[in-house]
């Protein structure tokens, strides 16, 4: 190929990308006004989310047990117990009312874990389930769908038990919730997330991903440092830094750790933080921010 | 006024098509021609020439997207202009903008193998259709419109490195694309 061809070949581009591209894109930095707008509404989401977050803590303290005529699985391989709910497939579940159907859906979601056994790489509900607030059974089906594997430190992981048993480091208690955004200010990104503890991990994946300007903080011989903020006011922080193929993690109890896929350093700086994010709290704010430049 | 109202007009043969045009899309137009001749007066004679091109085509043609259409005459005129002046006054930045798309050439053996600007079209296409949204539109403001590197950080609100480390990053990507197409 020439570099005529290439040429000619991006003149060559679809109408519909050329005139997607004419079109103005947000910018990214905000005036002092709209920060102080999203500063107090982001305060009014936390509050709102934390009581949320303890109101679904204590709906969700236990599963919706299939003797509960309200919440029955009926197909499936959740059949005749919600605790089963361990791999992908269909569930078809059977409630009397919307409510308890969406619990068992929303437990769904955020455990994976039944008895010993434990699964990985696990599953999204694709299809949020809607059904009529009424007294007559009724019927819908949960798609499961096979995410890709979570992976870290080169091998899967298996997700854990519901935070409420389990605290890292020591007993915090986070309740911090915003995610799915990523907000460039200044030199730094703001991640959030408001997904429940399964999502947070395959879709916060994705958020962090595709969160542009991740990517756009450069690497080759600089780094950044993320810090994740606990809502009793500590704080971690991590430090990415290295160069081009060779990277390396330092935690903040100093020790480092050597970036295995060098390809794709941002990658698994994502899943060692989201393998964090898991021990401690699925709700997290973490502030990405340029150390070095690059 | 909707941009399908405004190819009606042309259909209608009425001269207020151009009036419409030029009130809707000149600032967009005389955009792409600056950023190719960094000279006013030249650009102004494109974007006539432009809307006597756009006045010739519509109709027989009906062009789904109006923006597009009208920027891409524009571009091609504007792109004319500018191998006909002299070699000083060409834009540095569309030769830089062409320069760094070096990269994205395959390394095949057949250097001379032809390919077909369609064809090569669709696959750069189906590429950009892969990536952000915002990344992609990026990448056709520099490498479509010639957009400095400098603006697209303003509008976008990145630093001037981010936006090279993102194109830099977008060509390799595209390189492996292609040689994966078998170009």
């Amino acid at each position: 190929m020439k570099k005529d061809d290439l040429t000619k070949g991006i003149d060559a581009v679809d109408d519909d990308l050329i005139a997607e591209a004419a079109g103005r894109e947000p910018k990214m930095k905000y005036s002092t006004k709209v920060k102080l707008i999203r500063i107090l509404t982001g305060a009014a989401a936390v509050a709102a989310m934390v009581a949320t977050g303890f109101l679904l803590k204590a709906s969700l303290g236990k599963p919706p047990k299939s003797s509960d005529p309200a919440a029955i699985v009926t197909e499936g391989k959740g059949s005749g117990d919600p605790e089963a709910v361990t791999e992908p497939g269909t569930d078809t579940v059977t409630s009397a009312v919307t409510s308890r159907a969406e619990e068992y859906v929303t437990y769904a979601k955020t455990t994976t874990k039944a008895g010993t056994k434990t699964v990985t790489g696990v599953t999204t509900v694709t299809k949020a389930v809607t059904m009529p607030d009424t007294d007559e059974p009724v019927t819908t089906t949960v798609p499961w769908t096979e995410e890709r594997p979570f992976i870290y430190n080169g091998r899967e992981q298996t997700f854990y038990p519901p935070m409420k048993d389990y605290t890292y480091p020591g007993d915090t208690s986070i309740t911090n919730v915003q995610f799915g955004t990523a907000v460039l200010r200044d030199r730094g990104v703001w991640v959030n997330c408001s997904f429940d503890q399964a999502d947070c991990i395959l879709n916060g994946i994705s958020a962090f991903q595709n969160a542009d300007e991740i990517e756009d903080i450069g690497f080759d011989g600089g780094g950044f440092c993320v810090k994740v903020f606990y809502d009793d006011g500590t704080s971690r922080e991590y430090e990415l830094f290295g160069t081009l193929g060779l990277y390396y993690l330092k935690d903040q109890d100093g020790s480092i750790k050597r970036m295995k896929d060098t390809s794709g350093a941002e990658n698994e700086l994502v899943w060692y933080l989201q393998g964090e994010f898991v021990k401690i709290d699925p709700y997290i704010t973490a502030f990405f921010e340029e150390k070095y430049g690059g | 006024m909707d941009d399908p109202e405004i190819i009606d007009l042309y259909w209608e043969r009425s001269e207020d098509a151009i009036t419409e045009t030029d009130a809707k899309y000149k600032g967009l137009c005389m955009h792409v021609a600056n950023n190719i001749l960094h000279d006013r007066q030249d650009a102004e004679e494109c974007l006539n020439d432009t809307y006597l091109a756009v006045w010739k085509a519509i109709p027989s043609k009906r062009p789904k997207y109006l923006p597009a259409f009208l920027c891409r005459i524009m571009r091609n005129i504007a792109l004319k202009r500018c191998e006909h002046n002299s070699a000083k006054k060409r834009n540095p930045e569309v030769m830089l903008s062409l320069d760094e798309l070096d990269e994205c050439i395959p390394s095949t053996e057949d250097v001379e193998a032809a390919c077909d600007a369609a064809e090569l079209g669709r696959i750069i296409s189906s590429f950009l259709r892969q990536q952000h949204k915002r990344s992609r539109m990026i990448f056709l403001r520099r490498y479509w419109y010639f957009d400095p590197q400098s603006k697209l950080a303003e509008d976008f609100g990145m630093t001037e490195n981010a936006v090279k480390q993102l194109l830099f990053r977008m060509r390799g990507q595209l390189k492996e694309y292609l040689e994966k197409e078998g170009l």
